[in-house]
Protein backbone atom coordinates (compact mmCIF):
# COMPACT_ATOMS: atom_id res chain seq x y z
CA UNK A 1 0.00 0.00 0.00
CA UNK A 2 1.29 3.26 -1.02
CA UNK A 3 2.65 6.01 1.59
CA UNK A 4 0.11 8.92 2.60
CA UNK A 5 3.41 10.71 1.24
CA UNK A 6 3.48 9.09 -1.96
CA UNK A 7 -0.09 9.51 -2.49
CA UNK A 8 0.24 13.10 -1.78
CA UNK A 9 3.42 13.52 -4.23
CA UNK A 10 0.52 11.98 -6.87
CA UNK A 11 -1.89 14.85 -5.66
CA UNK A 12 0.95 17.20 -6.04
CA UNK A 13 1.98 15.89 -9.39
CA UNK A 14 3.01 19.19 -11.30
CA UNK A 15 3.01 17.16 -14.73
CA UNK A 16 -1.00 16.94 -14.04
CA UNK A 17 -1.70 20.10 -12.01
CA UNK A 18 -0.02 22.47 -14.01
CA UNK A 19 -1.80 21.95 -17.16
CA UNK A 20 -5.22 21.80 -15.77
CA UNK A 21 -4.75 25.53 -14.13
CA UNK A 22 -3.32 26.63 -17.81
CA UNK A 23 -6.42 24.90 -19.15
CA UNK A 24 -8.60 27.03 -16.20
CA UNK A 25 -6.74 30.03 -17.47
CA UNK A 26 -7.74 29.56 -20.80
CA UNK A 27 -11.31 29.23 -20.26
CA UNK A 28 -11.28 32.96 -19.26
CA UNK A 29 -10.03 36.05 -20.78
CA UNK A 30 -6.48 36.27 -19.73
CA UNK A 31 -3.88 38.26 -21.11
CA UNK A 32 -0.32 36.27 -21.85
CA UNK A 33 1.29 37.74 -19.07
CA UNK A 34 -1.72 36.66 -16.81
CA UNK A 35 -1.51 33.43 -17.73
CA UNK A 36 1.78 32.58 -17.64
CA UNK A 37 1.00 33.87 -14.02
CA UNK A 38 -1.51 31.55 -13.13
CA UNK A 39 0.93 28.10 -14.18
CA UNK A 40 3.74 29.72 -11.89
CA UNK A 41 1.63 29.77 -8.89
CA UNK A 42 -0.32 26.46 -9.67
CA UNK A 43 3.77 25.26 -10.38
CA UNK A 44 4.73 26.80 -6.88
CA UNK A 45 1.97 25.22 -4.94
CA UNK A 46 2.81 22.29 -6.27
CA UNK A 47 6.20 22.54 -5.45
CA UNK A 48 5.35 23.52 -1.69
CA UNK A 49 3.03 20.24 -1.25
CA UNK A 50 5.73 18.40 -2.87
CA UNK A 51 7.89 19.76 -0.32
CA UNK A 52 5.87 18.80 2.44
CA UNK A 53 5.03 15.33 1.13
CA UNK A 54 9.30 14.70 0.68
CA UNK A 55 9.81 15.93 4.23
CA UNK A 56 7.18 14.04 5.98
CA UNK A 57 7.65 10.57 4.30
CA UNK A 58 8.86 8.46 7.28
CA UNK A 59 5.89 6.31 8.63
CA UNK A 60 5.83 7.88 11.46
CA UNK A 61 5.36 11.23 10.29
CA UNK A 62 1.70 10.13 8.86
CA UNK A 63 -0.17 11.74 11.92
CA UNK A 64 1.64 15.06 11.23
CA UNK A 65 1.39 14.61 7.56
CA UNK A 66 -2.43 14.34 7.76
CA UNK A 67 -2.28 17.23 10.20
CA UNK A 68 -0.90 19.05 7.63
CA UNK A 69 -2.92 18.08 4.71
CA UNK A 70 -6.47 19.66 7.05
CA UNK A 71 -4.07 22.58 8.09
CA UNK A 72 -3.51 22.75 3.91
CA UNK A 73 -7.16 22.45 2.96
CA UNK A 74 -8.66 25.10 5.30
CA UNK A 75 -5.80 27.39 3.87
CA UNK A 76 -6.63 26.86 0.32
CA UNK A 77 -10.52 26.82 1.17
CA UNK A 78 -10.17 30.34 3.16
CA UNK A 79 -8.16 31.50 -0.46
CA UNK A 80 -10.74 30.19 -2.65
CA UNK A 81 -13.32 31.85 -0.25
CA UNK A 82 -11.81 35.38 -0.83
CA UNK A 83 -11.38 35.15 -4.41
CA UNK A 84 -15.00 34.07 -4.76
CA UNK A 85 -15.76 37.42 -2.44
CA UNK A 86 -14.04 39.76 -4.60
CA UNK A 87 -15.31 38.05 -7.86
CA UNK A 88 -18.98 37.93 -6.71
CA UNK A 89 -18.53 41.54 -4.88
CA UNK A 90 -17.52 42.95 -7.76
CA UNK A 91 -19.84 40.93 -10.30
CA UNK A 92 -22.88 42.14 -7.99
CA UNK A 93 -21.36 46.09 -8.06
CA UNK A 94 -19.86 46.66 -11.21
CA UNK A 95 -21.39 43.89 -13.75
CA UNK A 96 -17.87 41.84 -13.99
CA UNK A 97 -15.11 41.27 -12.14
CA UNK A 98 -11.13 40.71 -13.32
CA UNK A 99 -10.85 37.08 -15.14
CA UNK A 100 -7.83 36.24 -13.12
CA UNK A 101 -9.79 35.98 -9.74
CA UNK A 102 -12.01 33.39 -11.45
CA UNK A 103 -9.17 32.08 -12.44
CA UNK A 104 -7.41 31.63 -8.88
CA UNK A 105 -10.50 31.06 -7.40
CA UNK A 106 -10.74 27.91 -9.75
CA UNK A 107 -7.59 26.95 -9.20
CA UNK A 108 -7.52 26.73 -5.25
CA UNK A 109 -10.87 24.59 -4.91
CA UNK A 110 -8.96 22.48 -7.55
CA UNK A 111 -6.12 21.82 -5.78
CA UNK A 112 -8.84 21.84 -2.73
CA UNK A 113 -10.84 18.61 -4.23
CA UNK A 114 -7.27 16.67 -5.25
CA UNK A 115 -6.44 17.39 -1.28
CA UNK A 116 -9.90 15.87 -0.14
CA UNK A 117 -8.90 12.66 -1.85
CA UNK A 118 -6.35 11.38 0.75
CA UNK A 119 -8.72 12.70 3.75
CA UNK A 120 -11.53 11.06 4.91
CA UNK A 121 -15.18 11.99 4.62
CA UNK A 122 -15.62 12.29 8.20
CA UNK A 123 -12.68 14.85 8.66
CA UNK A 124 -13.87 16.64 5.75
CA UNK A 125 -17.40 17.11 7.03
CA UNK A 126 -15.46 18.28 10.33
CA UNK A 127 -13.25 20.87 8.18
CA UNK A 128 -16.35 22.09 6.35
CA UNK A 129 -18.13 22.81 9.16
CA UNK A 130 -14.97 24.36 11.47
CA UNK A 131 -14.44 26.60 8.35
CA UNK A 132 -18.16 27.96 7.90
CA UNK A 133 -18.40 27.95 12.16
CA UNK A 134 -15.18 29.83 12.87
CA UNK A 135 -16.38 32.69 10.23
CA UNK A 136 -19.92 33.11 10.80
CA UNK A 137 -19.25 33.42 14.92
CA UNK A 138 -16.62 36.77 13.23
CA UNK A 139 -19.34 37.81 11.41
CA UNK A 140 -21.86 37.52 14.15
CA UNK A 141 -19.57 39.42 16.69
CA UNK A 142 -19.12 41.61 14.20
CA UNK A 143 -22.49 42.10 13.59
CA UNK A 144 -23.23 42.81 17.35
CA UNK A 145 -20.38 44.88 17.79
CA UNK A 146 -18.53 42.77 20.19
CA UNK A 147 -15.11 42.96 17.44
CA UNK A 148 -14.00 46.57 16.69
CA UNK A 149 -12.93 47.37 13.63
CA UNK A 150 -9.79 49.25 13.39
CA UNK A 151 -9.98 52.92 12.44
CA UNK B 1 -37.21 39.65 -18.34
CA UNK B 2 -36.39 36.89 -16.06
CA UNK B 3 -34.62 33.61 -17.49
CA UNK B 4 -36.95 31.46 -15.45
CA UNK B 5 -40.33 30.92 -18.02
CA UNK B 6 -43.71 32.95 -16.13
CA UNK B 7 -45.23 29.14 -16.64
CA UNK B 8 -42.46 27.72 -14.52
CA UNK B 9 -43.18 30.34 -11.85
CA UNK B 10 -47.16 30.29 -11.58
CA UNK B 11 -46.53 26.22 -10.99
CA UNK B 12 -44.60 26.98 -7.96
CA UNK B 13 -45.14 25.04 -5.09
CA UNK B 14 -46.35 21.88 -6.88
CA UNK B 15 -42.85 21.61 -9.06
CA UNK B 16 -42.37 17.85 -8.34
CA UNK B 17 -39.17 16.16 -8.94
CA UNK B 18 -39.83 14.98 -12.07
CA UNK B 19 -40.78 18.55 -13.48
CA UNK B 20 -37.75 20.33 -11.78
CA UNK B 21 -35.48 17.72 -13.72
CA UNK B 22 -36.96 18.37 -17.09
CA UNK B 23 -35.86 22.34 -16.83
CA UNK B 24 -33.12 23.61 -18.26
CA UNK B 25 -31.59 25.52 -15.26
CA UNK B 26 -31.33 24.83 -11.64
CA UNK B 27 -34.15 24.71 -9.55
CA UNK B 28 -33.32 23.94 -5.35
CA UNK B 29 -36.36 24.30 -2.92
CA UNK B 30 -34.91 25.11 0.27
CA UNK B 31 -36.44 24.90 3.80
CA UNK B 32 -35.85 28.66 5.85
CA UNK B 33 -32.57 27.91 7.28
CA UNK B 34 -31.41 26.55 3.51
CA UNK B 35 -31.73 22.87 3.79
CA UNK B 36 -32.15 21.80 0.80
CA UNK B 37 -35.46 20.03 0.15
CA UNK B 38 -35.43 19.16 -3.68
CA UNK B 39 -32.14 19.45 -6.04
CA UNK B 40 -33.05 18.86 -9.78
CA UNK B 41 -30.44 17.49 -12.48
CA UNK B 42 -29.59 20.47 -14.21
CA UNK B 43 -27.75 21.83 -10.78
CA UNK B 44 -26.76 18.46 -9.67
CA UNK B 45 -24.35 18.26 -13.35
CA UNK B 46 -23.72 22.24 -13.17
CA UNK B 47 -22.32 21.90 -10.06
CA UNK B 48 -21.07 18.22 -9.55
CA UNK B 49 -22.85 16.94 -6.76
CA UNK B 50 -24.61 14.12 -6.52
CA UNK B 51 -28.54 14.62 -5.54
CA UNK B 52 -28.43 12.54 -2.64
CA UNK B 53 -25.70 14.39 -1.51
CA UNK B 54 -27.25 17.35 -1.88
CA UNK B 55 -30.38 17.00 -0.21
CA UNK B 56 -30.36 17.47 3.54
CA UNK B 57 -27.48 19.32 3.57
CA UNK B 58 -27.49 23.27 3.55
CA UNK B 59 -27.26 25.10 0.37
CA UNK B 60 -25.35 28.22 1.33
CA UNK B 61 -23.35 26.63 3.91
CA UNK B 62 -22.02 23.39 2.73
CA UNK B 63 -23.61 22.61 -1.19
CA UNK B 64 -22.81 26.00 -2.83
CA UNK B 65 -20.47 27.98 0.20
CA UNK B 66 -20.32 30.55 -2.73
CA UNK B 67 -23.18 31.85 -1.85
CA UNK B 68 -22.71 32.04 1.69
CA UNK B 69 -22.45 35.64 2.31
CA UNK B 70 -24.07 38.95 2.44
CA UNK B 71 -25.16 39.31 -1.04
CA UNK B 72 -26.65 35.54 -1.56
CA UNK B 73 -27.45 33.85 2.03
CA UNK B 74 -27.87 37.37 3.48
CA UNK B 75 -30.65 38.57 0.77
CA UNK B 76 -31.94 35.26 1.77
CA UNK B 77 -32.48 34.94 5.48
CA UNK B 78 -33.64 38.91 4.91
CA UNK B 79 -36.34 37.76 2.50
CA UNK B 80 -37.44 34.66 4.46
CA UNK B 81 -37.55 37.09 7.92
CA UNK B 82 -39.44 39.45 5.76
CA UNK B 83 -41.65 36.89 4.14
CA UNK B 84 -41.29 38.28 0.81
CA UNK B 85 -38.80 37.48 -1.23
CA UNK B 86 -37.82 37.77 -5.27
CA UNK B 87 -34.34 38.54 -6.54
CA UNK B 88 -32.49 38.27 -9.74
CA UNK B 89 -28.79 38.95 -10.25
CA UNK B 90 -25.83 37.84 -11.64
CA UNK B 91 -23.33 35.78 -9.70
CA UNK B 92 -20.32 33.33 -10.56
CA UNK B 93 -19.58 29.83 -9.55
CA UNK B 94 -15.57 29.32 -9.12
CA UNK B 95 -16.36 26.10 -6.39
CA UNK B 96 -14.78 22.80 -7.78
CA UNK B 97 -15.25 24.10 -11.23
CA UNK B 98 -14.10 25.87 -14.27
CA UNK B 99 -15.22 29.93 -13.74
CA UNK B 100 -19.02 30.04 -14.74
CA UNK B 101 -21.41 32.83 -14.86
CA UNK B 102 -24.79 32.67 -14.04
CA UNK B 103 -27.43 34.07 -13.07
CA UNK B 104 -29.52 33.63 -9.65
CA UNK B 105 -32.97 34.17 -8.91
CA UNK B 106 -34.05 34.09 -5.09
CA UNK B 107 -38.02 33.16 -4.70
CA UNK B 108 -40.13 32.83 -1.78
CA UNK B 109 -43.73 31.47 -2.19
CA UNK B 110 -45.66 33.49 0.84
CA UNK B 111 -48.90 31.60 0.38
CA UNK B 112 -47.05 28.28 0.57
CA UNK B 113 -44.40 29.53 2.59
CA UNK B 114 -41.81 27.59 0.32
CA UNK B 115 -38.40 29.01 -0.92
CA UNK B 116 -36.51 28.24 -4.17
CA UNK B 117 -32.88 29.23 -6.02
CA UNK B 118 -33.01 29.24 -9.54
CA UNK B 119 -30.28 28.66 -11.60
CA UNK B 120 -28.88 30.05 -15.11
CA UNK B 121 -26.30 29.47 -17.61
CA UNK B 122 -25.47 33.12 -19.11
CA UNK B 123 -22.48 34.19 -21.31
CA UNK B 124 -19.86 35.91 -19.80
Amino acid sequence: MRSLAQQLLEVADPSIVVPTCRNIAESVDLNAREKEDLAAEAESLSAQITSLASSLQHPDDEPDLYRSLAALWLELRFAWQRHNMVANYDTIGTGSCAPIVLARASTASFFLQRIEALLAREHLDKLGDTAVELLDSVRTDVDSGNLGVAA
Amino acid sequence: MSFVPSQFMSQIPSVDRSHADDQSFGVVQVDDAGVIKLYNRFESEMAGVAVSAAEGRNFFTHVAPCTNNRLMFGKFKDGVAKGELDTEFNYTFTYKMKPTNVQIRLYRHAPSATNWVLVGLRAA
